[in-house]
């Protein structure tokens, strides 16, 4: 056994660990398209809603309501899309055991922040609403990041942060950090997955 | 691998990549194959993986992939558990005491060499 022997067998197990332990199944692509309507679904609510989106009682069919429903299911369709196309490609199944994992860890974060949501429309308090979602998105997206690329942490991180700077010192730019958060952090993860993946 | 082999390759070439023959002995020949070392490096890094989980991760056929988890199992490398999901039968697979001490040792031998290669 040589020097060449021996770094192959490290780069081996190194590999075997990294695979066996991070979902690398992610799509850039999803991500940028998820991250653009995002920023669309930001100008629609102001489109419908007028300037002071919450000048009316906010409600279940509140434009503000409605149209951040249909950017969250376009998003989740688009990832689901990608993801299993990509899968295709490398020959690996997209329901593995990394993304049962990851759906455990995401899952709680966004029933809380589902609850949350609930409760502040039954109690007209919409301003916490885009504060609640980049908190519980982050802290989803933070778990799963346990099970993932360190990029993936970043994200979750960068959602927290921005999340508490909206409650303590932001609240009145918590809709434009909304779109800026979901629309633009998530088109520059997109980017760089893209990048350094490919797809 | 035969003890045999491993003399072979340390007596043939006496330049200085070559390990000493002593440490080559140490090296664990359970662990020492591609997909043994591959199997106990995943399992060291799950708690519990089925054989599904283990040939996605390896990319290995069952056939041979499972020669290699009975060897480690018949070591007592490794704990197996086997049970019923549904209607189909499920394999999984996890680390033993014994699994760990012996990895952890290989890896030891490993590092030592890099270093000493340096």
């Amino acid at each position: 056994m040589n020097k060449n022997e021996i770094v192959q067998n490290i780069n081996y197990i190194k590999n075997v660990i990294s695979s066996s332990t991070e979902y690398t199944n992610l799509s850039g692509k999803a991500s940028i398209l998820s991250g653009i309507a995002a920023i669309i679904g930001y100008f629609a609510t102001y489109y419908i809603a007028g300037q002071n989106i919450f000048a009316q009682q906010i409600g279940y069919f509140h434009p503000f309501v409605v149209v951040w429903f249909l950017v969250f299911l376009l998003a989740i369709t688009l990832n689901i899309i990608f993801i299993k196309h990509k899968a295709k490609s490398t020959g690996q199944p997209a329901w593995s055991r990394l993304a049962k994992m990851i759906f455990d860890a995401i899952f709680p974060a966004i029933v809380v922040g589902a609850l949350l949501t609930f409760y502040c429309i039954n109690n007209n308090s919409p301003q916490w609403i885009p504060i609640i979602w980049m908190g519980m998105y982050g802290l989803g997206v933070w778990c799963a990041s346990l099970f993932s690329v360190k990029a993936v942490r970043f994200l979750g991180a960068s959602f927290i942060i921005t999340a508490m700077l909206c409650l303590f010192f932001l609240q009145q730019y918590a809709m434009l950090m909304l779109a800026v958060s979901f629309g633009g952090y998530h088109i520059v993860y997109g980017v760089w997955l893209y990048c350094k993946y490919g797809d | 691998m035969a003890y045999g082999c491993i003399v072979n390759m340390a007596t043939k070439n006496m330049s200085d990549d070559v390990i000493q023959l002593d440490q080559l002995l140490e090296l664990d020949k359970v662990i020492h194959e591609r997909v043994r070392l591959g199997i106990m490096s995943a399992l060291s890094a799950s708690k519990k993986m089925t054989f599904n989980d283990i040939k996605q991760v390896l990319k290995a056929t069952d056939g041979n992939l499972g020669m290699h988890l009975r060897m480690l199992e018949k070591h007592q490398y490794i704990e197996v558990e086997k049970k019923f999901v549904g209607r189909k039968p499920q394999t999984s697979y996890q680390i033993s005491e014994k699994g760990k001490k012996a990895f952890r040792h290989y890896i030891g031998i490993i590092e030592k060499l890099v270093s000493e290669l340096k």
